[in-house]
Protein backbone atom coordinates (compact mmCIF):
# COMPACT_ATOMS: atom_id res chain seq x y z
CA UNK A 1 0.00 0.00 0.00
CA UNK A 2 2.86 2.34 0.91
CA UNK A 3 4.22 1.86 -2.60
CA UNK A 4 1.24 3.69 -4.05
CA UNK A 5 1.46 6.73 -1.77
CA UNK A 6 4.04 8.63 -3.90
CA UNK A 7 2.06 7.81 -7.04
CA UNK A 8 -1.18 9.11 -5.52
CA UNK A 9 0.57 12.22 -4.22
CA UNK A 10 2.09 12.78 -7.65
CA UNK A 11 -1.29 12.48 -9.32
CA UNK A 12 -2.87 14.89 -6.82
CA UNK A 13 -0.02 17.38 -7.35
CA UNK A 14 -0.28 17.07 -11.12
CA UNK A 15 -4.04 17.59 -10.99
CA UNK A 16 -3.69 20.67 -8.80
CA UNK A 17 -1.06 22.17 -11.12
CA UNK A 18 -3.29 21.56 -14.14
CA UNK A 19 -6.22 23.12 -12.28
CA UNK A 20 -4.17 26.31 -11.79
CA UNK A 21 -3.18 26.54 -15.47
CA UNK A 22 -5.38 28.77 -17.59
CA UNK A 23 -6.07 28.59 -21.31
CA UNK A 24 -4.39 31.46 -23.15
CA UNK A 25 -3.63 32.42 -26.74
CA UNK A 26 -0.32 33.56 -28.23
CA UNK A 27 -0.58 37.21 -29.28
CA UNK A 28 1.94 37.36 -32.15
CA UNK A 29 3.30 35.17 -34.91
CA UNK A 30 6.86 33.86 -34.56
CA UNK A 31 6.78 34.02 -30.76
CA UNK A 32 9.71 32.16 -29.21
CA UNK A 33 8.86 29.51 -26.64
CA UNK A 34 11.80 30.03 -24.29
CA UNK A 35 13.81 27.40 -22.43
CA UNK A 36 14.27 29.77 -19.45
CA UNK A 37 12.27 32.76 -18.16
CA UNK A 38 14.35 35.37 -20.00
CA UNK A 39 14.01 36.86 -23.47
CA UNK A 40 17.56 35.85 -24.35
CA UNK A 41 17.21 32.13 -23.60
CA UNK A 42 17.38 29.62 -26.43
CA UNK A 43 14.00 29.01 -28.07
CA UNK A 44 12.46 25.55 -27.77
CA UNK A 45 9.89 26.22 -30.47
CA UNK A 46 8.42 29.04 -32.54
CA UNK A 47 4.72 29.58 -31.93
CA UNK A 48 2.08 30.99 -34.24
CA UNK A 49 -0.45 33.69 -33.39
CA UNK A 50 -3.47 32.26 -31.55
CA UNK A 51 -1.63 29.04 -30.61
CA UNK A 52 -3.29 27.67 -27.47
CA UNK A 53 -1.13 27.36 -24.36
CA UNK A 54 -1.89 26.39 -20.77
CA UNK A 55 -0.26 28.98 -18.55
CA UNK A 56 0.70 28.69 -14.90
CA UNK A 57 0.54 31.79 -12.67
CA UNK A 58 3.05 34.48 -13.66
CA UNK A 59 6.36 34.94 -11.89
CA UNK A 60 8.53 37.98 -12.60
CA UNK A 61 7.08 38.83 -15.99
CA UNK A 62 7.14 35.27 -17.35
CA UNK A 63 4.78 32.33 -17.27
CA UNK A 64 5.51 28.66 -17.61
CA UNK A 65 3.32 27.25 -20.36
CA UNK A 66 2.44 23.97 -22.01
CA UNK A 67 1.62 24.20 -25.69
CA UNK A 68 -1.75 22.56 -26.27
CA UNK A 69 -1.10 20.71 -29.52
CA UNK A 70 2.53 19.61 -28.99
CA UNK A 71 2.79 19.37 -25.18
CA UNK A 72 6.05 21.34 -25.40
CA UNK A 73 6.82 23.10 -22.11
CA UNK A 74 8.64 26.43 -21.87
CA UNK A 75 8.32 30.08 -20.88
CA UNK A 76 6.58 33.08 -22.41
CA UNK A 77 6.43 36.73 -21.41
CA UNK A 78 3.13 37.75 -19.84
CA UNK A 79 2.86 40.26 -22.72
CA UNK A 80 3.05 37.45 -25.30
CA UNK A 81 -0.25 35.83 -24.34
CA UNK A 82 -3.84 36.92 -23.84
CA UNK A 83 -7.10 35.43 -22.66
CA UNK A 84 -8.90 35.71 -25.99
CA UNK A 85 -8.00 35.04 -29.58
CA UNK A 86 -6.86 37.88 -31.78
CA UNK A 87 -9.66 38.21 -34.27
CA UNK A 88 -10.22 41.44 -36.08
CA UNK A 89 -13.71 42.58 -36.96
CA UNK A 90 -12.72 42.70 -40.60
CA UNK A 91 -11.87 39.01 -40.42
CA UNK A 92 -14.96 38.26 -38.35
CA UNK A 93 -17.21 39.66 -41.03
CA UNK A 94 -15.20 38.44 -44.00
CA UNK A 95 -18.08 36.28 -45.12
CA UNK A 96 -20.26 39.34 -45.58
CA UNK A 97 -19.93 41.67 -48.56
CA UNK A 98 -18.36 45.10 -49.02
CA UNK A 99 -19.36 46.42 -45.62
CA UNK A 100 -16.56 44.52 -43.87
CA UNK A 101 -14.21 47.49 -44.00
CA UNK A 102 -16.95 49.86 -42.92
CA UNK A 103 -17.88 47.63 -40.03
CA UNK A 104 -14.24 47.31 -39.05
CA UNK A 105 -13.84 51.06 -39.11
CA UNK A 106 -16.98 51.66 -37.10
CA UNK A 107 -16.14 49.24 -34.37
CA UNK A 108 -12.41 48.81 -34.21
CA UNK A 109 -10.43 51.75 -35.46
CA UNK A 110 -8.26 52.18 -38.48
CA UNK A 111 -7.15 49.91 -41.27
CA UNK A 112 -5.32 50.30 -44.55
CA UNK A 113 -8.51 51.25 -46.38
CA UNK A 114 -9.36 54.04 -43.97
CA UNK A 115 -5.82 55.37 -44.23
CA UNK A 116 -6.11 55.33 -48.03
CA UNK A 117 -9.39 57.29 -47.79
CA UNK A 118 -7.78 59.86 -45.51
CA UNK A 119 -4.82 60.26 -47.85
CA UNK A 120 -7.14 60.59 -50.86
CA UNK A 121 -8.87 63.44 -49.06
CA UNK A 122 -5.49 65.11 -48.63
CA UNK A 123 -5.60 64.79 -44.84
CA UNK A 124 -2.16 64.53 -43.25
CA UNK A 125 -0.65 63.50 -46.55
CA UNK A 126 2.57 65.29 -45.62
CA UNK A 127 2.69 63.45 -42.31
CA UNK A 128 2.10 60.08 -43.97
CA UNK A 129 4.83 60.79 -46.53
CA UNK A 130 7.32 61.65 -43.78
CA UNK A 131 6.32 58.55 -41.87
CA UNK A 132 6.74 56.32 -44.93
CA UNK A 133 10.30 57.57 -45.41
CA UNK A 134 11.14 57.18 -41.71
CA UNK A 135 9.65 53.71 -41.52
CA UNK A 136 11.54 52.60 -44.60
CA UNK A 137 14.92 53.62 -43.20
CA UNK A 138 14.27 52.23 -39.71
CA UNK A 139 12.95 48.82 -40.75
CA UNK A 140 15.01 46.01 -39.23
CA UNK A 141 14.53 42.47 -40.47
CA UNK A 142 15.06 39.85 -37.76
CA UNK A 143 16.17 42.11 -34.86
CA UNK A 144 17.31 39.09 -32.84
CA UNK A 145 20.05 38.28 -35.37
CA UNK A 146 20.58 41.85 -36.49
CA UNK A 147 21.56 43.06 -33.02
CA UNK A 148 23.57 39.99 -31.96
CA UNK A 149 26.96 41.55 -32.58
CA UNK A 150 25.78 44.78 -30.88
CA UNK A 151 24.70 42.75 -27.83
CA UNK A 152 27.96 40.83 -27.74
CA UNK A 153 30.15 43.95 -27.89
CA UNK A 154 27.99 45.68 -25.27
CA UNK A 155 27.80 42.59 -23.02
CA UNK A 156 24.04 42.55 -23.23
CA UNK A 157 21.37 39.86 -23.34
CA UNK A 158 22.94 36.41 -23.43
CA UNK A 159 26.41 38.04 -23.36
CA UNK A 160 25.98 39.77 -19.99
CA UNK A 161 28.93 39.69 -17.62
CA UNK A 162 29.07 42.80 -15.46
CA UNK A 163 26.62 42.89 -12.55
CA UNK A 164 26.85 44.02 -8.98
CA UNK B 1 -30.07 39.78 -21.64
CA UNK B 2 -33.34 41.53 -20.85
CA UNK B 3 -31.49 44.83 -20.88
CA UNK B 4 -30.21 44.04 -24.33
CA UNK B 5 -33.69 43.25 -25.64
CA UNK B 6 -34.97 46.45 -24.09
CA UNK B 7 -32.18 48.43 -25.73
CA UNK B 8 -33.00 46.94 -29.13
CA UNK B 9 -36.69 47.74 -28.71
CA UNK B 10 -35.91 51.31 -27.66
CA UNK B 11 -33.55 51.74 -30.57
CA UNK B 12 -36.12 50.53 -33.05
CA UNK B 13 -38.75 52.78 -31.49
CA UNK B 14 -36.51 55.82 -31.21
CA UNK B 15 -34.91 55.67 -34.64
CA UNK B 16 -31.35 55.43 -35.76
CA UNK B 17 -30.27 58.84 -34.57
CA UNK B 18 -30.93 57.89 -30.97
CA UNK B 19 -27.97 55.54 -31.26
CA UNK B 20 -25.61 58.42 -30.98
CA UNK B 21 -27.05 59.40 -27.65
CA UNK B 22 -26.25 56.05 -26.08
CA UNK B 23 -22.92 55.53 -24.48
CA UNK B 24 -22.78 51.78 -24.20
CA UNK B 25 -19.94 49.35 -23.88
CA UNK B 26 -19.12 45.70 -24.46
CA UNK B 27 -19.44 43.29 -27.33
CA UNK B 28 -23.07 42.43 -26.79
CA UNK B 29 -24.21 46.05 -26.77
CA UNK B 30 -22.04 46.91 -29.74
CA UNK B 31 -23.41 43.97 -31.66
CA UNK B 32 -26.99 44.91 -30.76
CA UNK B 33 -26.47 48.42 -32.07
CA UNK B 34 -24.90 47.14 -35.25
CA UNK B 35 -27.70 44.66 -35.77
CA UNK B 36 -30.41 47.29 -35.34
CA UNK B 37 -28.54 49.83 -37.46
CA UNK B 38 -28.11 47.19 -40.15
CA UNK B 39 -31.76 46.19 -40.11
CA UNK B 40 -32.97 49.79 -40.21
CA UNK B 41 -30.63 50.78 -43.01
CA UNK B 42 -31.38 47.67 -45.02
CA UNK B 43 -27.80 46.49 -44.79
CA UNK B 44 -28.12 42.78 -44.21
CA UNK B 45 -24.37 42.33 -43.92
CA UNK B 46 -24.18 44.87 -41.12
CA UNK B 47 -27.05 43.23 -39.26
CA UNK B 48 -25.42 39.84 -39.75
CA UNK B 49 -22.08 41.09 -38.51
CA UNK B 50 -23.86 42.60 -35.51
CA UNK B 51 -25.39 39.24 -34.60
CA UNK B 52 -21.99 37.61 -34.96
CA UNK B 53 -20.43 40.32 -32.81
CA UNK B 54 -22.97 39.72 -30.04
CA UNK B 55 -22.17 36.03 -29.94
CA UNK B 56 -18.44 36.48 -29.97
CA UNK B 57 -16.43 37.38 -26.92
CA UNK B 58 -13.26 37.15 -28.95
CA UNK B 59 -13.39 40.36 -30.93
CA UNK B 60 -12.82 42.70 -28.03
CA UNK B 61 -9.09 42.73 -28.73
CA UNK B 62 -7.50 44.98 -31.31
CA UNK B 63 -5.28 43.03 -33.67
CA UNK B 64 -1.70 44.22 -34.04
CA UNK B 65 -2.49 45.33 -37.60
CA UNK B 66 -5.30 47.55 -36.32
CA UNK B 67 -2.98 48.98 -33.68
CA UNK B 68 -0.36 49.65 -36.35
CA UNK B 69 -2.73 51.55 -38.64
CA UNK B 70 -4.07 53.52 -35.70
CA UNK B 71 -0.49 54.32 -34.73
CA UNK B 72 0.34 55.39 -38.27
CA UNK B 73 -2.48 57.92 -38.31
CA UNK B 74 -1.50 59.27 -34.88
CA UNK B 75 2.13 59.48 -36.02
CA UNK B 76 1.22 61.16 -39.32
CA UNK B 77 -0.64 63.86 -37.37
CA UNK B 78 2.30 64.40 -35.06
CA UNK B 79 4.86 64.44 -37.84
CA UNK B 80 3.07 67.23 -39.65
CA UNK B 81 4.82 69.68 -37.33
CA UNK B 82 8.14 67.85 -36.96
CA UNK B 83 11.26 67.36 -39.06
CA UNK B 84 13.14 64.10 -39.28
CA UNK B 85 16.76 64.18 -38.18
CA UNK B 86 19.33 64.07 -40.94
CA UNK B 87 21.82 62.29 -38.67
CA UNK B 88 21.40 58.79 -40.13
CA UNK B 89 24.27 57.27 -38.13
CA UNK B 90 22.85 58.46 -34.82
CA UNK B 91 19.40 57.20 -35.79
CA UNK B 92 20.87 53.80 -36.69
CA UNK B 93 22.60 53.66 -33.30
CA UNK B 94 19.42 54.64 -31.43
CA UNK B 95 17.68 51.90 -33.42
CA UNK B 96 20.22 49.27 -32.30
CA UNK B 97 19.67 50.19 -28.65
CA UNK B 98 15.89 50.24 -29.08
CA UNK B 99 15.73 46.96 -30.99
CA UNK B 100 17.87 45.30 -28.30
CA UNK B 101 15.61 46.47 -25.47
CA UNK B 102 12.47 45.59 -27.47
CA UNK B 103 13.60 41.96 -27.53
CA UNK B 104 12.65 41.85 -23.83
CA UNK B 105 9.27 43.53 -24.38
CA UNK B 106 7.32 40.30 -24.76
CA UNK B 107 6.28 41.65 -28.15
CA UNK B 108 9.54 41.30 -30.02
CA UNK B 109 7.85 40.07 -33.18
CA UNK B 110 5.35 42.82 -33.96
CA UNK B 111 4.03 42.24 -37.52
CA UNK B 112 5.49 45.49 -38.85
CA UNK B 113 8.44 45.47 -36.44
CA UNK B 114 9.60 48.12 -34.01
CA UNK B 115 10.74 51.43 -35.47
CA UNK B 116 12.94 53.96 -33.67
CA UNK B 117 12.88 57.28 -35.44
CA UNK B 118 14.97 60.33 -34.65
CA UNK B 119 13.45 63.80 -34.87
CA UNK B 120 15.28 67.06 -35.34
CA UNK B 121 15.35 69.56 -32.49
CA UNK B 122 17.00 70.29 -29.16
CA UNK B 123 13.82 70.00 -27.11
CA UNK B 124 13.96 66.72 -25.15
CA UNK B 125 10.94 64.74 -26.28
CA UNK B 126 9.81 61.20 -27.00
CA UNK B 127 6.53 59.60 -27.88
CA UNK B 128 5.27 56.14 -28.62
CA UNK B 129 2.48 55.28 -31.04
CA UNK B 130 0.55 52.00 -31.23
CA UNK B 131 2.08 49.36 -33.47
CA UNK B 132 5.68 49.98 -32.34
CA UNK B 133 6.40 53.45 -33.76
CA UNK B 134 8.78 55.19 -31.33
CA UNK B 135 9.97 58.76 -31.85
CA UNK B 136 12.85 60.38 -29.98
CA UNK B 137 14.18 63.90 -30.43
CA UNK B 138 17.87 64.64 -30.90
CA UNK B 139 17.55 66.81 -27.79
CA UNK B 140 16.56 63.87 -25.61
CA UNK B 141 19.41 61.71 -26.93
CA UNK B 142 21.81 64.58 -26.17
CA UNK B 143 20.41 64.88 -22.65
CA UNK B 144 21.63 61.32 -21.99
CA UNK B 145 25.20 60.68 -20.89
CA UNK B 146 25.44 56.98 -21.57
CA UNK B 147 23.92 54.18 -23.63
CA UNK B 148 22.31 52.85 -20.45
CA UNK B 149 20.47 56.14 -19.97
CA UNK B 150 19.31 56.15 -23.60
CA UNK B 151 18.15 52.54 -23.15
CA UNK B 152 16.14 53.72 -20.13
CA UNK B 153 14.33 56.35 -22.18
CA UNK B 154 13.57 53.89 -24.97
CA UNK B 155 12.49 51.15 -22.53
CA UNK B 156 9.92 53.53 -21.04
CA UNK B 157 8.46 54.32 -24.48
CA UNK B 158 8.50 50.65 -25.54
CA UNK B 159 6.63 49.82 -22.33
CA UNK B 160 3.78 52.19 -23.19
CA UNK B 161 3.30 50.30 -26.46
CA UNK B 162 3.75 46.79 -25.09
CA UNK B 163 1.31 47.48 -22.23
CA UNK B 164 -1.07 49.04 -24.79
CA UNK B 165 -1.49 52.40 -23.05
CA UNK B 166 -2.22 54.30 -26.30
CA UNK B 167 -4.81 51.74 -27.40
CA UNK B 168 -6.49 51.83 -24.01
CA UNK B 169 -7.05 55.54 -24.53
CA UNK B 170 -8.37 55.00 -28.03
CA UNK B 171 -10.74 52.28 -26.97
CA UNK B 172 -12.46 54.50 -24.45
CA UNK B 173 -13.07 57.41 -26.78
CA UNK B 174 -13.55 55.29 -29.87
CA UNK B 175 -16.56 53.58 -28.41
CA UNK B 176 -18.56 56.77 -28.15
CA UNK B 177 -17.41 58.19 -31.45
CA UNK B 178 -17.89 54.94 -33.32
CA UNK B 179 -21.52 54.69 -32.28
CA UNK B 180 -22.24 58.22 -33.34
CA UNK B 181 -20.50 57.65 -36.67
CA UNK B 182 -22.13 54.31 -37.20
CA UNK B 183 -25.53 55.80 -36.50
CA UNK B 184 -24.92 58.60 -39.00
CA UNK B 185 -23.57 56.13 -41.52
CA UNK B 186 -26.57 53.83 -41.13
CA UNK B 187 -28.97 56.78 -41.31
CA UNK B 188 -27.33 57.99 -44.52
CA UNK B 189 -27.61 54.53 -46.01
CA UNK B 190 -31.26 54.31 -45.01
CA UNK B 191 -32.03 57.68 -46.59
CA UNK B 192 -29.77 57.07 -49.58
CA UNK B 193 -27.44 59.81 -48.47
CA UNK B 194 -23.80 59.54 -49.45
CA UNK B 195 -22.03 61.37 -46.68
CA UNK B 196 -22.21 58.62 -44.06
CA UNK B 197 -18.97 56.88 -44.97
CA UNK B 198 -17.15 60.20 -45.15
CA UNK B 199 -18.47 61.21 -41.75
CA UNK B 200 -17.31 57.90 -40.37
CA UNK B 201 -13.78 58.48 -41.63
CA UNK B 202 -13.78 62.10 -40.45
CA UNK B 203 -14.98 61.06 -37.02
CA UNK B 204 -12.12 58.64 -36.64
CA UNK B 205 -9.68 61.29 -37.76
CA UNK B 206 -10.92 63.52 -34.95
CA UNK B 207 -10.61 60.70 -32.44
CA UNK B 208 -7.04 60.04 -33.51
CA UNK B 209 -6.18 63.71 -33.05
CA UNK B 210 -7.44 63.48 -29.47
CA UNK B 211 -5.35 60.38 -28.92
CA UNK B 212 -2.29 62.11 -30.36
CA UNK B 213 -2.64 64.70 -27.60
CA UNK B 214 -2.46 61.90 -25.05
CA UNK B 215 0.59 60.39 -26.73
CA UNK B 216 2.48 63.69 -26.71
CA UNK B 217 1.38 64.97 -23.30
CA UNK B 218 1.81 61.72 -21.43
CA UNK B 219 -0.50 59.47 -19.46
CA UNK B 220 -1.83 59.55 -15.93
CA UNK B 221 0.48 58.88 -13.01
CA UNK B 222 -0.57 55.25 -12.68
CA UNK B 223 0.24 54.44 -16.31
CA UNK B 224 3.57 56.30 -16.19
CA UNK B 225 4.50 54.33 -13.08
CA UNK B 226 3.47 51.10 -14.74
CA UNK B 227 5.62 51.94 -17.79
CA UNK B 228 8.59 52.79 -15.54
CA UNK B 229 8.27 49.51 -13.64
CA UNK B 230 8.09 47.53 -16.86
CA UNK B 231 11.06 49.47 -18.25
CA UNK B 232 13.16 48.65 -15.18
CA UNK B 233 12.37 44.95 -15.60
CA UNK B 234 13.26 45.01 -19.30
CA UNK B 235 16.49 46.94 -18.70
CA UNK B 236 17.68 44.56 -15.99
CA UNK B 237 16.83 41.57 -18.16
CA UNK B 238 18.69 43.03 -21.14
CA UNK B 239 21.71 43.88 -19.01
CA UNK B 240 21.38 47.65 -19.00
CA UNK B 241 21.72 49.54 -15.72
CA UNK B 242 18.09 50.40 -14.80
CA UNK B 243 19.39 53.34 -12.77
CA UNK B 244 20.14 54.99 -16.12
CA UNK B 245 16.43 55.82 -16.40
CA UNK B 246 16.54 57.35 -12.94
CA UNK B 247 19.46 59.60 -13.91
CA UNK B 248 17.67 60.89 -17.03
CA UNK B 249 14.53 61.56 -15.00
CA UNK B 250 16.56 63.57 -12.51
CA UNK B 251 17.96 65.63 -15.36
CA UNK B 252 14.45 66.12 -16.74
CA UNK B 253 13.25 67.51 -13.40
CA UNK B 254 13.67 71.08 -14.45
CA UNK B 255 12.64 70.78 -18.07
CA UNK B 256 9.66 68.44 -18.19
CA UNK B 257 6.88 67.61 -15.79
CA UNK B 258 4.38 66.55 -18.45
CA UNK B 259 4.88 62.82 -17.90
CA UNK B 260 4.33 62.90 -14.14
CA UNK B 261 6.61 64.35 -11.47
CA UNK B 262 10.14 63.34 -12.62
CA UNK B 263 11.56 63.54 -9.08
CA UNK B 264 9.00 61.09 -7.72
CA UNK B 265 9.39 58.86 -10.74
CA UNK B 266 13.20 58.87 -10.31
CA UNK B 267 12.82 57.80 -6.68
CA UNK B 268 10.40 55.02 -7.63
CA UNK B 269 12.67 53.81 -10.43
CA UNK B 270 15.67 53.64 -8.08
CA UNK B 271 13.70 51.57 -5.57
CA UNK B 272 12.55 49.22 -8.33
CA UNK B 273 16.07 48.95 -9.75
CA UNK B 274 17.41 47.52 -6.52
CA UNK B 275 14.80 44.79 -6.65
CA UNK B 276 16.76 43.31 -9.56
CA UNK B 277 19.31 40.84 -8.35
CA UNK B 278 22.03 41.51 -9.33
CA UNK B 279 21.68 45.10 -10.60
CA UNK B 280 23.50 45.44 -13.96
CA UNK B 281 26.20 48.10 -14.08
CA UNK B 282 26.73 50.87 -16.59
CA UNK B 283 29.68 49.56 -18.62
CA UNK B 284 32.33 51.82 -20.12
CA UNK B 285 32.33 49.83 -23.38
CA UNK B 286 28.74 50.94 -23.96
CA UNK B 287 29.29 54.52 -22.81
CA UNK B 288 32.21 54.80 -25.23
CA UNK B 289 30.15 53.75 -28.22
CA UNK B 290 27.38 56.10 -27.11
CA UNK B 291 29.84 59.02 -27.08
CA UNK B 292 31.19 57.96 -30.46
CA UNK B 293 27.67 57.88 -31.93
CA UNK B 294 27.09 61.41 -30.63
CA UNK B 295 30.49 62.65 -31.77
CA UNK B 296 31.55 63.30 -28.18
CA UNK B 297 34.65 61.10 -28.28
Amino acid sequence: MKKFVPLVLGLVLSASLHAEATKQYVTLDNTRLLSKPTAFAKPKAILKQNAVVWAEPAKGGYVKVRVDDTDAVGYLSVRAIQKSKTKSMAKASRSSDASAEEVAAATKGFNKQIEADLRKDGKNEGGYDKLDKLEKRTTVEDPQSNTESFREKGQLGEFQKGAE
Amino acid sequence: MRDLMLQKALLRAGGVLSLSALLLSGCAETGALMEVAGEMSGQKSLAKAGKSFQRSEEVNEFSEDEKYYTGRTVAANLLAGEDASDNDDLEAYVGKVGQTVALASGKATLPQGWHFMLLKGDEPNAFACPGGLIFVSEGLVKLCESEDELAGVLAHEISHVSIDHPMQAISASNRTAAFASLASFAYEKATEGKEGAKMLTDQFNSVVKDVAKGVTHGYDRKKEKEADANAVRMLAETGYDPRGLKRVLERLKKSDASHGDPAQRAADVEALAYESEPVPKTLSVRTERFKKALGRD
